[in-house]
């Protein structure tokens, strides 16, 4: 039994530490791109930020910074791929969201935001009130608070078991709201893909290798991507309206 | 009856013998005097002695006597077995059957002329017939269903909207049926004679009648209507056409037979009233169709009334806020007579694509379109942005004359946008910006850079975590069902036990057989095998006799076998106890074997296992 209970644990302590360390270059070649930048050698900088990513460390600062020197270069299209990158890997970081919206206002296209009541608003605050990856681990915590009432509940006297009752039933509750949020997230990760145009103007057609142009965006503008055919892919702006538009003119995010 | 099947005229019945094969033709109508306006059902017949392959279908040729309103087709076959002289023939004759149902076109006599087939290279004909169409009877048949068409207007432009009415009328005491297959082919005839020249489309989507009196006379009339318009120029004329209906005719029997006199001509008992397909014709139409006028300049060929209408929604916006620009344009035309409406380019202003919508209302008047536009437009400067009027050229057929159409001009007063986002320019220079006194947030240093990921939730982590608050609980509940088992039933522990325990003491005799004395080997294997028994079983083995314990363990199912074995080692036990044998190395590892038999025997036993 306790070679059982050893097994186990060792088990889990391996899964949960982190195995993962970055490679010493990476945090070379981070310091050195910095020098740059602050040099205002912004080429180069992305130069050597980009050979971060390259290596697989795929970092929100290596991305924010990346985007800083695109914005530098007056690239605004690449800047703002790159501070999304950032977002999604740090949703919650306030440099990256405050370089965004200011990205944001050197761009041509203004798109219509939707304007949200103030229930809306609550709950879009709520749900991304957490990273998706603090979620996880608040499901699991709660998860094994709730097994550990569902056992005292089975063993305890009457009296016990109301207050086990109130207890779990908040704490499902905050699981069950947890595990929408988060499962939303997920959905949104897997299935919505998000681009940034990056040429200075894009013609959208109304078909792949199509005349007719239905609207024209511009440089930085963000949409979401529906629908891909070879080098065409199908984008529609918050306002709906959609256009095939060329692969190559588009940074996925 | 007989006198009812009189009725049916057996005009001609001719039958041509083939030569070399048993195919016969004949062909029957049901009246050979008929009034105009009446339909005859001519039946030819075809019988062969096989299966015919090929096309051998009869056609009628075309002429100025009579129209054919439908044909139709069946077949059956029939055998028949003859016995003569002892020898049984069977034969097979295959019957097909062609309907035609004619109308005849004017008063007079015509004849209607053989039919021919060919078969396998052979030509079989009917023979003609004469056929008599009398001119009194047929007026008073027309009188009881009449089908006419009218249209608004007989003069038009091309492109011009125009209404044509269907009317079927009946007198509301004639003996008529007026069904959907009627108005079915009424109208598909009429729109296949209409497409040729005109752009039709129906006004109606179900058929309703009306009770009027016309002249005093009660009648009941059905009207149908479509939206016309000419595609073409000069004399274009509509046909008439067929419009069907089914005859009522009451029969009524006065052969002198008292059967026939009561059923025949009672409605109760069926046969009182024959149905009759009947049709009318209705009359034909000419309108004289007229080209346009020479037109000017962005015309693009829209005939008919139109009305337009530009709004805009707010009038005043802060700069960079979307404005909504509305244009209705209404016409009695159909959709695609009607052009694009699209806005012209405003300087300072994006203008996003329109959401169109097109709506067709089919109204008494005739067709009406309305086509609305909403544009979204972001005024980007402050000041007056002035929508301008559109225009639009069309001919309009009541003037006789072009006119062009212009909707009003819309202002919209714009005015300064937030935090100058209306002004700014596309990439701003850090000087620029430095001047509004904001910039981008600095880079990110003294930071040990981590590979992070967007998808935690494919870390394995959680693929081995999340599992384990669900087995926590299910690992409780298990427990917990097993603890209030045991509660209620102690015996079940030892039960459980029982085995591991006697395996236990045997293995440690086995261990230490050499060694131990005789009568304390004993003492030990028997104990081992009575405690199992007593706790797998229930009773208390110690103590009791061999024949008790053969009796209690008989008594709980245990098997003969197993009573055997049991008996076997306790003799063997006592076979030692009572100086009958000696217990040496060998007699020791017997008995060993002999319990430890007995155990898994006893076990299997109890599990319902037969040994």
């Amino acid at each position: 039994m306790k070679r059982i209970v050893l097994t186990v644990s060792a088990l889990l302590v391996f899964l949960v530490m982190p195995v993962r360390t970055p490679a010493a270059p990476v945090n070379y070649w981070f310091d050195r791109a910095n020098a740059l930048y602050e040099q205002q050698a912004y080429d180069s900088a992305v130069v050597l930020y980009g050979k971060i990513l390259e290596a697989g460390t795929t970092s929100s600062a290596a991305f924010f910074n990346l985007g800083n020197s695109y914005f530098r270069l007056k690239k605004v299209g690449l800047a703002l791929l790159n501070y999304e990158k950032a977002r999604q890997l740090s949703p919650d970081d306030p440099d990256i969201i405050a370089n965004i919206k200011f990205a944001n206002s050197a761009i041509i296209d203004r798109l219509p935001e939707n304007e949200k009541s103030f229930a809306g608003a609550i709950v879009v605050r709520l749900h991304t009130l957490f990273p998706l990856q603090t979620q996880l681990w608040m499901i699991v915590i709660l998860l094994f608070c709730l097994s550990i009432l569902f056992s005292l509940f089975l063993y305890t006297s009457q009296n016990a078991r109301l207050w086990i009752i109130y207890g779990s039933s908040i704490l499902f509750f905050i699981t069950l709201s947890l595990g929408i949020s988060a499962g939303v997230k997920i959905y949104s990760r897997e299935q919505v893909q998000y681009a940034i145009v990056l040429s200075e103007s894009l013609d959208a057609k109304n078909q792949p290798n199509g005349n007719k142009v239905l609207f024209t965006v511009h440089e930085g503008t963000k949409f979401r991507v529906r629908k891909a055919l070879n080098d065409w892919v199908l984008v529609s702006l918050p306002t709906g309206v959609s256009g095939w538009v060329q692969v190559s003119s588009l940074g996925k995010i | 009856m007989r006198k009812l099947n009189s009725i049916l005229f057996v005009l001609f019945a001719c039958t041509v013998a083939a030569f070399g094969q048993d195919i016969s033709i004949s062909a029957t109508a049901d009246k050979t005097a008929v009034s105009l306006g009446e339909q005859i059902q001519v039946v030819v017949q075809l019988v062969a002695n096989k299966r015919l392959s090929g096309n051998f279908t009869p056609q009628v040729p075309k002429n100025d006597d009579f129209d054919v309103v439908s044909t139709n087709q069946n077949q059956n076959q029939s055998s028949s077995i003859t016995l003569a002289n002892g020898k049984m023939t069977q034969t097979v004759n295959i019957t097909y059957l062609f309907y035609y149902v004619i109308s005849p076109k004017k008063t007079g006599a015509f004849t209607f002329p053989a039919l021919s087939c060919t078969v396998d290279g052979a030509t079989y004909s009917t023979n003609p017939f004469a056929i008599t169409v009398g001119k009194e009877q047929a007026q008073a048949q027309a009188s009881e269903v009449s089908a006419s068409l009218t249209v608004s207007k007989k003069n038009l432009y091309k492109g011009e909207q125009a209404l044509l009415t269907v009317r079927v009328a009946q007198k509301a005491n004639a003996q008529v049926q007026l069904n959907e297959q009627g108005f079915g082919g009424m109208f598909d005839k009429l729109e296949k004679e209409m497409s040729k020249d005109f752009a039709a489309s129906r006004l109606f989507t179900q058929l309703k009648g009306v009770h009027e009196v016309v002249n005093g006379e009660r009648i009941f009339s059905v009207k149908a209507q479509y939206s016309l318009v000419p595609l073409s120029t000069g004399l274009l004329t509509i046909p008439g056409v067929p419009f069907a209906y089914i005859a009522l005719k009451q029969v009524r029997s006065r052969g002198g037979d008292p059967f026939d006199d009561f059923f025949g001509g009672n409605p109760f008992f069926g046969g009182g009233v024959q149905q009759v397909q009947r049709s009318v014709m209705s009359n034909g139409l000419s309108i004289q169709v007229s080209p346009l006028p020479p037109a000017p300049a962005g015309f693009t060929g829209a005939v008919g009334t139109f009305t337009m209408n530009a709004s805009a929604d707010p009038r005043q916006v802060p700069a960079g806020d979307p404005v909504t620009v509305s244009i209705l344009f209404k016409g009695n035309t159909r959709p695609n007579s009607m052009p694009e409406i699209t806005m012209p380019q405003l300087a300072d202003c994006e203008v996003f694509p329109p959401e169109k919508h097109v709506s067709v209302d089919t109204t008494p008047n005739g067709i009406m379109c309305q086509k609305a536009y909403k544009y979204l437009v972001v005024p980007k400067q402050e000041g007056t942005t002035v929508i301008p009027a559109l225009t639009w050229t069309y001919f309009d057929p009541v003037a006789r004359v072009y006119k062009t159409l212009s909707s009003e001009p819309v202002t919209v007063v714009v005015t300064k946008g937030k935090s100058g986002q209306a002004s700014q320019t596309r990439y701003l220079t850090q000087e620029e910006i430095r001047q509004v006194g904001q910039d981008i947030r600095y880079i990110k240093t003294g930071v040990t850079l981590k590979r992070q990921t967007d998808q935690p939730y494919k870390d394995l982590v959680f693929f081995v975590l999340f599992p384990l608050p669900f087995l926590i609980a299910l690992f409780s509940f298990l427990y917990k069902v097993q603890s209030e088992r045991y509660e209620k039933d102690s015996s079940l522990i030892l039960r459980r036990q029982a085995l591991r325990k006697a395996n236990k003491v045997l293995a440690s005799v086995s261990k230490q057989a050499s060694k131990m004395p005789g009568p304390e080997f004993c003492a030990k294997l028997a104990e081992a095998c009575e405690d199992f028994i007593s706790h797998k079983f229930g009773f208390a083995a110690t103590g009791k006799t061999l024949d008790e314990m053969k009796l209690e363990l008989s008594g709980r199912g245990v098997q003969p076998s197993a009573l055997e074995l049991c008996v076997a080692f306790f003799e063997s036990l006592d076979a030692y106890r009572f100086g009958m044998t000696t217990l040496d190395a060998s007699y020791r590892i017997g008995l060993l074997e002999k319990a430890q038999k007995l155990i898994a025997e006893l076990e299997k036993q109890k599990k319902g296992k037969p040994a």
